[in-house]
């Protein structure tokens, strides 16, 4: 039979997390439930306006030229080049910090759904991530242009960019679900991740590049692993492919990341809907 | 194999935490509260208990012993707290029971409310695919059906506008419409779905009972007797989350109004 259900309480770590993983592979087969909810959800903020989602489009490109020619004028930098720098660095920062933030309530906030239909607890994570990507592909469009308009065309580097971006996914990814499940369960958590981020936009070379601070700076920067997950998305697009072991680095942190957070869904998925 | 649903020995604590409970910085900088909460019997709702921790749960169902397969009709019946929805949820695959098993063969489709993850602003197109994608519809299936639902309410142009230009009873209808149109193999209800105005009635009732009908098994929890005598053949009766009686439907109404 095609559909069936079997969940027997306390049967030990192993079945909670072979259990985990079938929520998260029925979430990728019925994809339907986020694809829509996404879309439509985006659909909503926008309705009866005359620009829809460029929206977003428009006032990050504010935001990108305003921050850029200051800081590049506070900096002693070159706006030829820094302009393009702090647009992609602002598009994957809002997409890293909204991805986290929405993260944090993708339970709490779809609870009434929750409670009403048995779709897989994974989907109203990958409903957060495809949002936030949706959003990502409307302002892009600006980075695209600051480089066309400074004349820094494209090499061979873009290639590396579906490798960086996924990589760079798969990290948000379990940030956003671990902030996800401790938020269900702890409703201070929201603000305190809000916090964190408001920190850690100074410790990741996001309006900086590491070549600007000194080595002290450097060394916590170094220390940040938010810097290599960052770099790895960002580099390709600046035509600055990253070295091997930024990559490295990258994979080793989603690897833990994904190893932590699937042990603590497992263990904490069957709890997640009397949270609600 | 054939459609099943069979509960063993289920058991339901749902926590009750209160803001101290919930706070992250609390739990980490607070001693614990003690929680002052009088466990006294009461009439409605289920068992209140301290647990070890300081945290006060309700056993909203204990013990629950059930076994259905196709052809069952059963309704829930019990005063308000008794455990139906609770039930209807473990049943759903939506609460994880606390201790107990369950196994259920067959695509279950929980109606509860069918207005949930809609907002006004989305066109009566879009309101069918999501309604469509929150009952587990694939796109394609989605698709097949929309022709279907239009038809159905008779809603016309009207289906391309924002819901929030529908009257209550061209929303009734939508919703009727969409809900209707699959059927799955075990039907969960929280009272029996309505039908709507009276020019509709009659074809919708028509649409329901093919509707029921097609379904291998339907739970629907209800305080009508009259919906339990027309639409079940089993019933249930809670009480504190466990159950007083189960069999044939006049058997557990007899007793039902004996108290």
């Amino acid at each position: 039979m095609k559909y069936k259900y079997f969940y027997k309480s306390n049967s030990g770590f192993k079945s909670d997390f072979l259990s985990g993983l079938n929520d998260i592979t029925q979430a990728f087969i019925n994809k339907s439930t986020w694809v829509i909810l996404g879309i439509s959800e985006l659909q909503q903020r926008y309705r009866r306006s005359a620009i829809g989602p460029f929206w977003v489009t428009l006032s990050m490109g504010v935001q990108t030229l305003v921050t850029g020619v200051l800081l590049a004028y506070l900096f002693n930098q070159d706006v030829n080049r820094f302009l393009p720098f702090i647009s992609i660095s602002l598009i994957l920062w809002t997409l890293f910090s909204s991805a986290l933030n929405e993260g944090a309530v993708c339970f709490t906030g779809m609870s009434g759904i929750i409670l009403q239909v048995n779709r897989p607890l994974f989907s109203y994570l990958l409903l957060i991530i495809w949002r936030n990507i949706l959003v990502f592909l409307h302002t892009i469009c600006i980075f695209l242009i600051a480089a066309f308009y400074f004349k820094i065309y494209p090499t061979s580097s873009y290639l590396l960019i579906p490798l960086g971006f996924s990589l760079f996914i798969v990290n948000i990814s379990w940030m956003a679900l671990l902030c996800g499940i401790i938020s269900s369960r702890f409703r201070d958590m929201p603000p305190i991740i809000q916090n964190i981020l408001n920190v850690l936009v100074w410790l990741t070379p996001i309006y900086y590049s590491i070549n600007q601070v000194g080595n002290t700076t450097k060394l916590i920067i170094n220390l940040n692993p938010i810097t290599y997950i960052f770099e790895v998305a960002r580099g390709p697009f600046l035509n600055s492919p990253p070295e091997f072991h930024v990559w490295l680095i990258a994979v080793l942190v989603a690897l833990f990341g994904w190893i932590l957070t699937l042990t603590i869904f497992a263990i904490f998925r069957n709890r997640i809907p009397y949270w609600l | 194999m054939s459609t099943k649903i069979e509960l063993n020995n289920v058991c339901v604590d749902i926590p009750i935490y209160d803001a101290s409970t919930r706070s992250l910085k609390d739990k980490l900088f607070l001693k614990p509260v003690k929680n002052i909460i009088n466990l006294n019997k009461n009439k409605v709702g289920g068992l209140l208990s301290n647990t070890i921790n300081n945290t006060i749960t309700i056993r909203a169902l204990d013990g629950i012993n059930l076994e259905y397969s196709d052809g069952d009709r059963v309704a829930l019946l019990g005063h308000n707290g008794s455990g139906k929805t609770t039930l209807l949820r473990v049943i759903a695959g939506i609460y994880p029971p606390t201790s107990g098993s369950i196994k259920t063969f067959g695509r279950v489709m929980p109606l509860f409310n069918m207005m949930e993850g809609l907002s006004l602003d989305s066109k009566g197109v879009e309101a069918i695919k999501l309604r469509g994608s929150l009952l587990g519809l694939s796109e394609t299936e989605i698709k097949e059906k929309i022709s279907d639902i239009t038809e159905f309410c008779e809603l016309g142009d009207y289906i391309n506008l924002p819901i929030r230009t529908y009257s209550t009873g061209m929303m009734v209808r939508l919703m009727f419409a969409i809900t209707t149109c699959i059927t799955s193999d075990i039907l969960i209800m929280d009272e029996f779905i309505g039908a709507g105005d009276a020019a509709f009635f009659e074809k919708a009732q028509v649409r329901l009972k093919k509707f029921v009908d097609q379904s291998k098994i339907l739970i629907v929890a209800t305080h009508s007797v009259e919906t339990a005598r027309e639409w079940c053949n089993k019933a249930v009766l809670l009480d504190h989350g466990k159950i007083k009686i189960s069999g044939s439907t006049d058997l557990v109404i007899n007793n039902f109004n004996l108290q």
